[in-house]
């Protein structure tokens, strides 16, 4: 395999940018791409354990190519503010966490995709009951207004974002495609969700001190 | 949801911020705050907003422990004589 040589932000942009790319110059930007990727399958991802060296080599093989193209396609917006191979890094990551996430998902379930859940108790919380009679009542009150805040006072797309993400584990990437939306504009909604729900239980006199409380065994 | 994921539901929702950096912002500033990390520098710098989205955004926090990583791994390579600067490097450590 071709040793590299560690380049300055400046020679990695001077190599790629422009009609004449160095064809050395992108051969080790894909072998860093590679190796970030395939670090990341091999050893953040429980889920691949099953899979053999080839196989997980060849995954590597195929987010790398996807994330090359992204990394050639936005070199414009490197600022150099950290390392190149850095900052390229996270393309690589991204494809390959997205991808998997998406693949993981559509294996797991499709009951969600209908979003069309019912906000019980335990949608929320699947085992609330206490042997205090007292406690019980107290978390189901706790649960009620949940519910009632996430049924009344968030939007349809903050309640779909909200209930599908934190409470299905759906992935953002999936919520977005079904909301024909962006991930970051989903982490948008998701946050106005969350403050509205803080705000409602606040609202009802509840603080987290006392809701971690009430929860706790 | 178990109990368990129940709490750390509820402080995630106390511990929304009327501003949080989105993912956007979040990407942009992060590879300069992971090489500061490893290079042992102060990383400080946009520490509030880094630690604001990764209380809230399991996709970004994956994506950070991720590049921490691969990061450090080329730190510690480009410190190893060039030739074993491959997969097969990445290979040995897997299989010790």
């Amino acid at each position: 395999m071709t040793p590299k040589r560690p380049r300055s932000n400046a020679v990695w942009l001077a190599d790629l940018v422009g009609d004449e790319t160095s064809a050395e110059t992108l051969a080790d930007l894909r072998e860093y791409l590679l190796r970030a990727v395939f670090l990341y399958l091999d050893r953040h991802r429980e889920d691949l354990a099953d899979l053999d060296r080839r196989e997980l080599e060849q995954l590597a093989e195929d987010f790398t190519q996807d994330a090359l193209l992204q990394v050639l396609g936005a070199l414009h917006t490197f600022r150099g503010e950290s390392k190149f191979t850095t900052w390229a890094y996270r393309f690589v990551i991204n494809v390959a966490a997205g991808e998997l996430r998406l693949h993981r998902w559509r294996t797991l379930s499709i009951e969600a995709l209908t979003g069309e859940h019912e906000l019980s108790r335990s949608t929320l919380l699947l085992d609330y009951e206490a042997p205090d009679p007292e406690v019980t009542a107290a978390r189901q009150r706790a649960l009620d207004a949940i519910r009632e805040i996430i049924r009344d006072e968030l939007a349809d797309r903050q309640r779909f974002a909200l209930l599908n993400i934190h409470f299905q584990d759906m992935p953002v990437e999936e919520v977005a495609r079904l909301l024909d939306s962006s991930p970051n504009a989903i982490y948008k909604l998701l946050h106005d969700a969350r403050k509205k729900v803080k705000q409602g239980l606040q609202h009802r006199h509840y603080s987290e001190t006392d809701l971690l409380g009430i929860f706790r065994d | 949801m178990d109990r368990t994921s129940f709490s750390k539901w509820i402080e995630q929702i106390f511990a929304t911020q009327e501003r949080e950096p989105d993912c956007n912002l979040f990407m942009q500033i992060l590879p300069q705050y992971v090489d500061l990390q490893v290079s042992g520098h102060d990383a400080n710098l946009h520490l509030d907003e880094i630690e604001a989205h990764l209380r809230q955004c399991v996709r970004c926090s994956d994506l950070y422990l991720a590049l921490y990583e691969a990061a450090l791994t080329e730190v510690q390579d480009e410190a190893q004589p060039i030739e074993i600067l491959s997969m097969e490097k990445v290979e040995r450590t897997r299989t010790a």
